[in-house]
């Protein structure tokens, strides 16, 4: 499309001139200078730091001294991380990257250790997985929480992290990490009976019934079909899980089964119209059912 | 589905010893060049990380000896489709253990580079473990490939323009040290120098051996039911009748581009380049899931209509719901599991005749779709020419034969010539099977039967050497031949030993030459009488070797540890 304007856009100039980078890593590399200015010249350098191989080693070492500022060794990583977002450039520095943030994965600082193992985690790094799978198992080499390593192990359905998972919803160290277990679970197909317990299971919590409808839902469409009757047909469930099954079967259920069910229509027929007594999201869910599968 | 067993007890380090010691003796190649099967049970809940661990240090073992054409294949397979900078530099390694460097293995090797460009890393080829976090360690997956396209040599100079394109597009990406290494490379190269691609970058249809032709025989296709995209059912027996399928296998979270989706893709193409031709009507074809657990129909839908598929009734995408371990017995599927997902599985394609019997296997590298609809078409072919046309389609014959006299009249002549060919005396019969049937079989590897069929005739090979041994009491020729069959059937057959197969060739050839030749003697010597029994219809059949302890036989069914 021809431009209607005669001015040029404005643009930022880029920081190439080589004299200025030169001082800015300069200042970057002096442990004299203020972590104020320090942090001036990262910021300066920009996506030049990937862009020369000495200026990219500078700012890794930066990264791996534990003896530099964490403010700045923080700022190194986030620094190096935004020009990765290109993939070219950061094709040219993976295999130095990784090894820097695998470098700083054990480092005394737990946001530095965190951020890193989750940049890791993303780019599906094994031996990352494996060692917050050894963090699982035995806690003592945990490197980060359980329930964040489980969240990083999830980015990758070959991170071999369903075992551990399963022993955690078993015998859970705290309840966020069981839910995160079993979140990483709802991608494994040998789970699906384990979530239809879990669902039809009163002593559960809410949260973790829902989350276990939703992980059988991607699992096993048809057994969460006949799970939700039997909860939506059960006086003696609370009504959010109630609510959770009419929705199931009011947007996956089978149309035909559903219209020839008497037993099930009735109920939901009596729901829809209850009186004040009723759950409002209960005879809410029950109303969008009868519209879409009674009308 | 595989059931979710118990972590295989061998520790990686453990893993690591017993290759190494199998890489320093030459005797136990083949147990090495076991670990290379996908289906090996040493990977079954493995993690896939460690799998490519393993296999990586499997094939740097291997290529401390040189590579075998036949072992080639691996290094290839690894370039051609590796995603894991580890293994990919194990390839990349091996390959510089060829004893005939070929201009085709630079394209592969720049291929591999472009693979790995987003999975690279440094890599450790000393030790066992793969990663190298030491600060002085300076090799990574691509500079392992660009050192080994620099063994190549002047082998560069046949695809020199491929190298000089990929260099002038940055595809893949070079540092300027790895770029300094392709340029002098190229530099020292003289033009001219081109040769053809290497045997082995074919994947053919090979020796199979006797543990595959047991694991075929207990798979029963029969057992198999399937789930369509749509939810339909359907039994193996019947979706593959009538017509030839060509079949693929993939899993939708598998992440390598190169395997399953790209094969999903090369199917779609396959399917509406037959549709261009006009065949659309005559081959059928079927994507089958490793995963059927997951790989519900809705997911195979979605994953089918993205890669361009056309699904119908003889155009399907399935899981099985029954009879998956026969389904992966009955394709002899390169696959294997951790919990329910796949930790590593290989290429494969398949074409399936109109009675369900798998005719021709793709395996591991890249099938080209032209080569494989043309092989479907011709299957086509030979399925309308034996089949009579049935009510649904197909043009009735002008004159109708009953297929009682049909088949008379293809036998009459067939019978005929049988009779003039065959052996009408245990010298000829030894001769024959010596010079003909045993040196031809190894080459019909497809040939389920062949197992059965060869050790038939080594017995009968036997047995008339056996005769003409007591006759004349000299037993060398027959020694010659139980040493033969020994190394045909224990060595070849069982333990899949390619050499062992030539060897027993020539050693039953030399068995059957001198029982050939000992027999002249004799004939001209006076014991004319001995000529005689050229002409008695019946051979008597001493005591036949075995050619395999039934024990045996059950230990080579399952991968060796």
């Amino acid at each position: 499309m021809a431009s209607t304007s005669s001015k040029p856009p404005r643009r930022r100039a880029p920081t190439t001139d080589a004299a200025a980078l030169a001082s800015h890593s300069a200042v970057l590399a002096d442990p004299r200078k203020s972590v104020k200015q320090r942090l001036a010249a990262l910021t300066a350098l920009g996506w030049a730091i990937t862009d020369d191989p000495q200026r990219l080693a500078a700012v890794l070492g930066l990264l791996k001294d534990p003896s530099e500022p964490m403010r700045l060794r923080l700022a190194a990583l986030a620094a190096i991380q935004s020009s990765t977002f290109h993939p070219e450039r950061l094709e040219k520095i993976r295999a130095d990257y990784l090894r820097a943030l695998r470098t700083v994965s054990s480092d005394a600082d737990l946001e530095l250790r965190q951020r890193a193992l989750g940049m890791l985690a993303r780019e599906h790094d094994p031996a990352t997985q494996e060692r917050l799978i050894d963090g699982l198992r035995e806690p003592s080499k945990a490197l980060v929480p359980p329930e964040k390593a489980l969240q990083l192990l999830s980015y990758d359905v070959h991170s071999n992290a369903y075992s551990v998972a399963r022993a955690i919803v078993d015998a859970p160290p705290n309840e966020t990490a069981r839910r995160e277990a079993l979140r990483l679970l709802a991608a494994d197909g040998a789970s699906a009976q384990m979530f239809e317990d879990i669902l039809m299971d009163k002593a559960e919590t809410s949260e973790i019934r829902q989350l276990s409808a939703s992980a059988l839902h991607n699992l096993a469409p048809d057994r969460l079909q006949a799970c939700a009757r039997r909860i939506t047909l059960d006086p003696s469930e609370p009504s959010d899980i109630r609510s959770v099954g009419v929705t199931a079967l009011t947007h996956f259920g089978d149309n035909d089964a559903m219209q020839q069910d008497h037993v099930l229509n009735a109920c939901l027929t009596q729901l829809g119209d209850g009186g004040d007594g009723e759950d409002p999201m209960l005879q809410t869910a029950a109303r969008q059912y009868i519209a879409k599968r009674l009308a | 589905m595989a059931p979710a067993e118990a972590a295989s007890p061998l520790s990686e380090e453990n893993f690591a010893r017993i290759v190494d010691a199998l890489g320093s003796d030459p005797a136990r190649r083949s147990e090495l060049i076991g670990f290379l099967d996908e289906r090996h049970s040493v990977y079954r809940e493995r993690g896939t990380a460690a799998v490519a661990r393993m296999r990586g240090w499997t094939l740097l073992t291997l290529a401390r000896r040189p590579l075998q054409n036949d072992e080639v294949v691996f290094v290839l397979e690894e370039l051609q489709t590796g995603r894991t900078a580890y293994e990919v530099a194990c390839a990349a390694r091996a390959m510089r253990s060829t004893a005939n460097p070929v201009p085709a293995m630079a394209s592969l090797l720049l291929r591999a580079a472009a693979n790995v460009r987003a999975v690279d890393d440094h890599v450790d080829l000393v030790r066992y473990g793969g990663v190298n976090d030491a600060e002085d360690a300076s090799s990574t997956a691509t500079d392992v490939l660009i050192d080994t396209l620099a063994w190549l040599g002047t082998a560069v100079a046949g695809v020199r323009e491929v190298v000089e394109t990929a260099l002038q597009s940055g595809d893949p990406p070079l540092s300027p040290r790895q770029r300094e290494r392709v340029e002098r490379c190229l530099a020292q190269c003289t033009a001219g120098a081109v040769g053809g691609p290497p045997a082995c970058c074919t994947p053919g249809a090979g020796w199979t051996g006797l543990r595959r032709w047991l694991a075929r025989t207990r798979a029963d296709p029969h057992a198999i039911a399937f789930e369509d995209q749509d939810g339909g059912l359907v039994r193996y027996g019947d979706f593959f009748r009538g017509q030839p399928t060509v079949v693929v296998f993939f899993y939708t979270r598998c992440n390598n581009a190169g395997k399953c989706s790209l094969s999903v893709s090369k199917l779609a193409r396959i399917q509406r380049m037959l549709v261009e031709a006009g065949l659309g009507h005559r081959v059928q074809t079927a994507a089958i899931t490793y995963d059927p657990d997951y790989d519900l129909a809705p997911r195979l839908r979605g994953y089918a209509q993205s890669r361009g598929m056309r699904m119908d009734a003889r155009n399907r995408v399935m899981r099985s719901v029954e009879g998956a371990a026969e389904l992966r017995l009955h394709f002899e599927l390169g696959v294997n599991f951790i919990s329910s997902i796949v930790n590593r599985h290989r290429i494969e394609a398949f074409l399936v005749d109109g009675q369900g019997n798998i005719t021709t296997s793709f395996e591991r590298l890249q099938w080209d779709e032209q080569q494989v609809m043309s092989e479907a078409v011709a299957l086509a072919d030979r399925t309308d020419a034996t089949a009579p046309a049935d009510a649904c389609g197909g043009t009735p014959p002008a004159t109708v034969v009953s297929p009682a006299k049909r088949k008379r009249i293809w036998l009459a002549p067939l019978a005929y010539l049988a009779m003039a060919l065959l052996p009408k005396c245990p010298i000829c019969g030894a001769t024959y099977l010596s010079l003909s049937g045993i040196m031809a079989l190894p080459h019909l590897g497809h040939i389920y039967w062949m197992v059965p069929a060869l050790a038939v005739l080594v017995v009968i090979n036997l047995a008339s050497l056996g005769w003409l041994a007591r006759t004349r009491e000299d037993w060398r020729a027959f020694a010659l031949a139980l040493l033969g069959g020994a190394l045909t059937i224990g060595g070849g057959i069982a333990l899949d030993h390619q050499a062992s197969i030539y060897a027993g060739i020539a050693v039953s050839l030399i068995g059957g030459m001198l029982g050939l030749a000992g027999t002249r003697v004799v004939l001209g010597g006076g014991r004319a009488n001995a000529g005689t029994t050229c002409a008695r219809p019946t051979l008597r059949l001493g005591p036949s070797p075995e050619p395999a302890s039934s024990s045996s036989l059950e230990t080579l069914a399952t991968p060796a540890r």
